[in-house]
C-alpha cells in the first residue's frame, strides 16, 4: 500500500483496501468538504487518524478536535453558514452532548451543507449504552443515510453531502462500530479540486437564524417541507437495494450492517426471502415500502436496536389497509446487542426455521477465564487507586467518570462505584453528599473530560459549597481513545498551542483547597487524600502522571532505547502477594504454587510496584537477578 | 473459493492488528476477494483483541460466524483455548503462540491458568489440528503439530 496520505489526495481514481473510517475521508476530499471537527470517541477516532496522514499544508480542509461534541457541532455549523461544506463526527453518546445545538440545525438554512457523522455502537463495545440515534433524527427532522460496508460509507457520504448542499439542511450519516472498522477493497473516484471561494458568505437574509417565537414555528414548517423533499429523493434513490429472489410469500426489510448478516444467513437457504435494504432510513421511502409490502404475504422487519422501522412500517400498512403480515421484534433479545450473523441466524430460525440450516445453528460455551480490559503496566491510575484506597474507609463512596480510570471499578481496586457520562462525577458526588455526614464522597475525573464537560459540575460544587473531594487524574492526553491532545496538552491536532493549566483553572474558579502530586508518590498521595477528605469544603487533588502507554511508545522510537523490567528476588519474596492481588499490575504472573514472576513482554520497568512490596522483593532487572525469571515468554 | 475464514485473537498490545493487516494484504495480493474487521472494544491494553479475515466471493458479513473458522491464529494460550472452543470449525486448524498473559481472575487466584494440555486435541474430543509455537512464531520452524485426525485429511 502507498502512504495513506498520498492515496487520500490522489487525483485519479483508484482501488484500495480501506476501513470504513478511511473511506469516509476520501469521500470528504472528493466532495469538497472544507471544515471537519470532532471530539474523539470510539468507533470513529480512526477518521482523524486518516485525516492526519494528509500533510497539513496539502489537506484540502480544516480539521480540529474541539473540546467537546457540542462545540464541534457549533463550529461546523458556523463554518457552513459561511458557505463551506462542513462535517462533524463523533461517537453515539456524543450526540447527547451535542444535542442542544444539534436539534436546532434542521430549522436553519445551512447554505454550505453539513454532514453529521455518528458512530453508533450496537453491542456497546466501547460505550455506556447502545442508544439508537435514529430517534434523534426523528425528533429533529434530520435525514439519515446508513451504509453497511466501507464502499457504501464512501458513496453514502457523497450522497449525504450532495443532499445537504442542495437542500441546505443537516444530514446524518449513521455508521455503526463494525461498519467503521470493516475493511474491504473500495473503488474510489477521481478528485478534481475546484477553485476555492473562501469569501465569508454569511448573510442574515439567508435565515432566519434566530429560532424564537413565531419564527421557530415557521422554521419548523420549512424543516418538515425539506424532509418531504428528502422522502421524494429517497423513493427514487438507487442506493436502496432490492434483492429479488422471486419469493412472493416472504420478504425482509432491513438496513445497515444487519443486511450483510442476513445475506450471510440466507445464502445457504433453499428458499431465500426477497430483501429490501434501505439506504435512506429517515424519512422512509413510503411508496417503495408499500410496493414491497404489497408483493409479499409476510414481511419481517430486521433492524438492530429499537423498533424505529417497525413502528413506521406498521403504520404505513395500517394507513394503506394492506393485508400483509408484518413481523417485528418478537422478544426482548431482539432489542439488545449487535445483529451479527450468529444473532440474525437465531432470529430468522425463530420465525422461519426452514430458511436456516440446523447445522449452522452453533452455540458453544467458552471455557477460558474472562479477560476484562486492564490498566496498562505502569499506568499512573493504578498507583493512584492503590494509594487512594488506603486513605478511604470501606463505606466511603467513590464516583467514576469516563476515561481509562473508569476501569478502576474492577477488582482489585473497586474505586469508582458508579458511572454515568462525561463530566458527571462531581455533581453526582455532590448529590450523594446531601444529608450524608457519615460517608465521605470522592469523585474521579480525567483531564480531557475536565475540559469537555466537567466545568459546570465543578463550578456548582464551589458555588453551592458541596464538601466533596474531586481527584483529577491528569495524564496529559485523551488516553482511552488513542492519545488525542486536549486543552492542557500544549498542542492541538494542528499546531503547538499554549496549554491551559488545570490547576490555574481551578484556582480561577475559586477552589480553595487544591493538592497536587505525582501518583507514583503513593504514600504522599494517600496522605493528601486523607487531608482533602477531612476538609469540610470542596477540595481537589490533582493526581498526576503521564500516560505510560504513550510515554513508552514514544521512548521506543528514540535511539538507544533499552527495554527495562523488574524481577522478583525469589530469595526475598515471602509470597504476600500484594503486587499481584492488591496492586494488580498485569505484569505479575503467579503459578499454582503461589510463586510470582514477571511477564517481561509486559513490564516496562517503571518501578511503580517496587514501593508496594512489604518485603522489598521487587527489584529492577540487573540489580540482583539478571532477568532469569521469565515465564511470560514462550514455554 | 467459496469461503475461507481466519480468526486471529490475542491480548491488546500483542500486535493482532498488524498481523491482520499483513494477511489481509497478502490475500488481496494473491488475488482473493477479502473482507476483514478488527474488534477491540475499549482501545486499550489488556483486553481481548480479535480480527476476522474472510476470503472468498460468497462472503457478506466481515464477521466470522461462531464455529466457522477454518484457521485460528492465537497469540496467547487462554485466547487459543477460547477461540478453539467457540470459533474453530470441525477439522479446522489452530496455530497458537504458547505464552500466557494471565487474565485478571488467574492473577487473583480465582481461576486456574490454562495449560497447553487443554488445547492439544485428543482423539474424540475435537476433530481439529493444533500447532503450538514457541518464539519466534514466524517462520514456523519452532512449531510442533498435534493432529487427532489422519494426515490424509489434513491436505483436504
Amino acid at each position: 500500500m502507498k502512504h495513506m496520505g498520498e492515496m487520500l489526495l490522489r487525483r485519479e481514481p483508484f482501488s484500495e483496501i480501506v476501513m470504513g473510517n478511511t473511506a469516509i475521508v476520501r469521500a470528504m476530499v472528493e466532495a469538497g468538504t472544507r471544515v471537519v471537527s470532532s471530539y474523539p470517541g470510539s468507533p470513529t477516532p480512526e477518521i482523524a487518524t486518516a485525516i492526519g496522514t494528509m500533510p497539513q499544508d496539502q489537506r484540502p480542509f480544516y480539521f480540529e478536535f474541539s473540546t467537546n461534541e457540542k462545540v464541534a457541532t457549533e463550529l461546523a455549523y458556523g463554518a457552513a453558514l459561511n458557505g463551506h461544506l462542513a462535517t462533524v463526527f463523533f461517537k453515539s453518546v456524543g450526540l447527547n452532548v451535542a444535542a442542544d445545538t444539534f436539534v436546532q440545525l434542521s430549522l436553519m438554512n445551512i447554505i454550505g451543507g453539513m454532514v453529521v457523522v455518528l458512530g453508533d455502537d450496537p453491542g456497546a463495545n466501547s460505550s455506556q449504552n447502545e442508544q439508537d440515534n435514529r430517534h434523534y433524527a426523528k425528533l429533529s427532522y434530520t435525514p439519515v443515510l446508513e451504509p453497511a460496508d466501507p464502499a457504501e460509507v464512501y458513496h453514502f457520504y457523497r450522497e449525504a453531502a450532495r443532499l445537504s448542499q442542495s437542500l441546505k439542511m443537516p444530514v446524518i450519516l449513521r455508521l455503526t462500530t463494525h461498519v467503521c472498522h470493516a475493511k474491504q477493497k473500495v473503488a474510489f473516484g477521481a478528485w478534481n479540486p475546484e477553485p476555492r471561494d473562501d469569501a465569508p458568505r454569511f448573510d442574515p437574509a439567508n435565515g432566519p437564524y434566530i429560532p424564537l417565537t413565531h419564527m421557530a414555528l415557521e422554521q419548523k414548517r420549512k424543516a418538515l417541507q425539506r424532509l418531504e423533499s428528502v422522502r421524494q429523493r429517497a423513493e427514487a434513490s438507487p442506493l436502496n437495494r432490492l434483492v429479488d429472489n422471486a419469493n412472493r410469500q416472504r420478504g425482509i426489510i432491513t438496513m445497515g450492517l444487519p443486511f450483510l448478516s442476513l445475506m450471510e444467513v440466507v445464502n445457504d437457504a433453499a428458499h431465500r426471502p426477497d430483501i429490501l435494504k434501505l439506504a435512506y432510513v429517515h424519512p422512509l421511502p413510503r411508496k417503495t415500502i408499500v410496493d414491497f409490502l404489497n408483493h409479499h404475504q409476510a414481511v419481517k422487519i430486521l433492524e438492530e436496536l429499537d423498533d424505529v422501522l417497525e413502528v413506521q412500517i406498521k403504520a404505513i400498512a395500517f394507513d394503506e389497509g394492506l393485508p400483509v403480515k408484518i413481523i417485528g421484534k418478537t422478544d426482548l433479545d431482539d432489542w439488545v446487542g449487535e445483529y451479527t450473523p450468529d444473532k440474525v441466524r437465531q432470529i430468522i430460525a425463530g420465525i422461519w426455521p426452514d430458511m436456516v440450516a440446523p447445522s449452522t445453528l452453533i452455540r458453544r460455551d467458552d471455557p477460558a477465564p474472562a479477560r476484562p480490559a486492564q490498566l496498562c503496566p505502569g499506568c499512573g491510575h493504578r498507583s493512584a487507586f492503590h494509594a487512594i484506597k488506603q486513605a478511604l474507609a470501606p463505606t466511603d463512596i467513590t464516583v467514576a467518570d469516563i476515561g481509562c480510570h473508569t476501569l478502576g471499578f474492577q477488582a482489585p481496586y473497586a474505586m469508582g462505584q458508579l458511572l454515568m457520562c462525561m463530566g458527571a462525577s462531581t455533581a453526582m458526588a455532590s448529590g450523594l453528599r446531601l444529608f450524608n455526614t457519615r460517608r465521605k464522597v470522592v469523585a474521579f475525573m480525567g483531564d480531557s473530560t475536565f475540559f469537555h464537560a466537567a466545568l459546570p459540575g465543578i463550578i456548582n460544587a464551589v458555588f453551592n459549597r458541596h464538601p466533596i473531594t474531586l481527584i483529577l487524574m491528569e495524564n496529559g492526553t485523551t488516553a482511552m481513545t488513542g492519545h488525542q491532545d486536549h486543552a492542557a496538552s500544549g498542542r492541538n491536532v494542528n499546531t503547538p498551542t499554549d496549554a491551559i493549566p488545570v490547576r490555574q483553572v481551578l484556582d480561577g474558579l475559586g477552589v480553595k483547597h487544591i493538592f497536587d502530586v505525582d501518583t507514583y508518590q503513593q504514600a504522599k498521595l494517600t496522605q493528601l487524600v486523607r487531608e482533602a477528605v477531612a476538609i469540610d469544603d470542596f477540595s481537589v487533588v490533582i493526581a498526576r502522571h503521564p500516560c505510560m502507554l504513550k510515554f513508552t511508545r514514544e521512548r521506543r522510537k528514540t535511539a538507544g532505547y533499552e527495554q527495562r523490567h523488574v524481577v522478583i528476588d525469589q530469595t526475598v519474596c515471602e509470597r504476600v502477594h500484594t503486587c499481584v492481588e492488591t496492586f494488580g499490575c498485569p505484569t505479575f504472573n503467579r503459578d499454582d504454587q503461589g510463586k510470582v514472576t514477571i511477564n517481561t513482554d509486559l513490564c516496562i520497568g517503571d518501578g511503580s510496584c517496587i514501593q508496594t512490596c512489604p518485603t522489598q522483593a521487587i527489584v529492577p532487572a540487573g540489580k540482583s537477578d539478571p532477568g532469569k525469571s521469565n515465564p511470560g515468554g514462550a514455554a | 473459493m467459496k469461503a475461507f475464514n481466519i480468526y486471529l485473537t490475542g491480548v491488546g498490545g500483542q500486535g493482532i492488528g498488524l498481523i491482520s493487516e499483513t494477511i489481509l494484504r497478502a490475500a488481496d495480493h494473491a488475488g482473493h476477494a477479502v473482507k476483514s474487521v478488527d474488534t477491540h472494544g475499549l482501545a486499550q491494553r489488556g483486553g481481548i483483541v480479535v480480527s476476522h479475515i474472510r476470503l472468498g466471493t460468497e462472503i457478506f458479513s466481515p464477521l466470522v460466524p461462531a464455529g466457522r473458522a477454518d484457521l485460528v491464529i492465537a497469540l496467547e494460550r487462554h485466547e487459543a483455548l477460547r477461540a478453539m472452543a467457540t470459533q474453530l470449525k470441525p477439522k479446522g486448524v489452530l496455530v497458537y503462540y504458547n505464552t500466557s498473559w494471565q487474565p485478571l481472575s488467574v492473577r487473583l487466584n480465582q481461576t486456574a491458568e490454562t495449560r497447553p494440555a487443554e488445547i492439544e486435541p485428543s482423539p474424540g474430543n475435537r476433530e481439529s489440528r493444533s500447532t503450538r509455537c514457541s518464539r519466534p512464531i514466524f517462520p514456523t520452524s519452532g512449531c510442533r503439530t498435534w493432529s487427532s485426525w489422519p494426515k490424509s485429511a489434513a491436505s483436504g
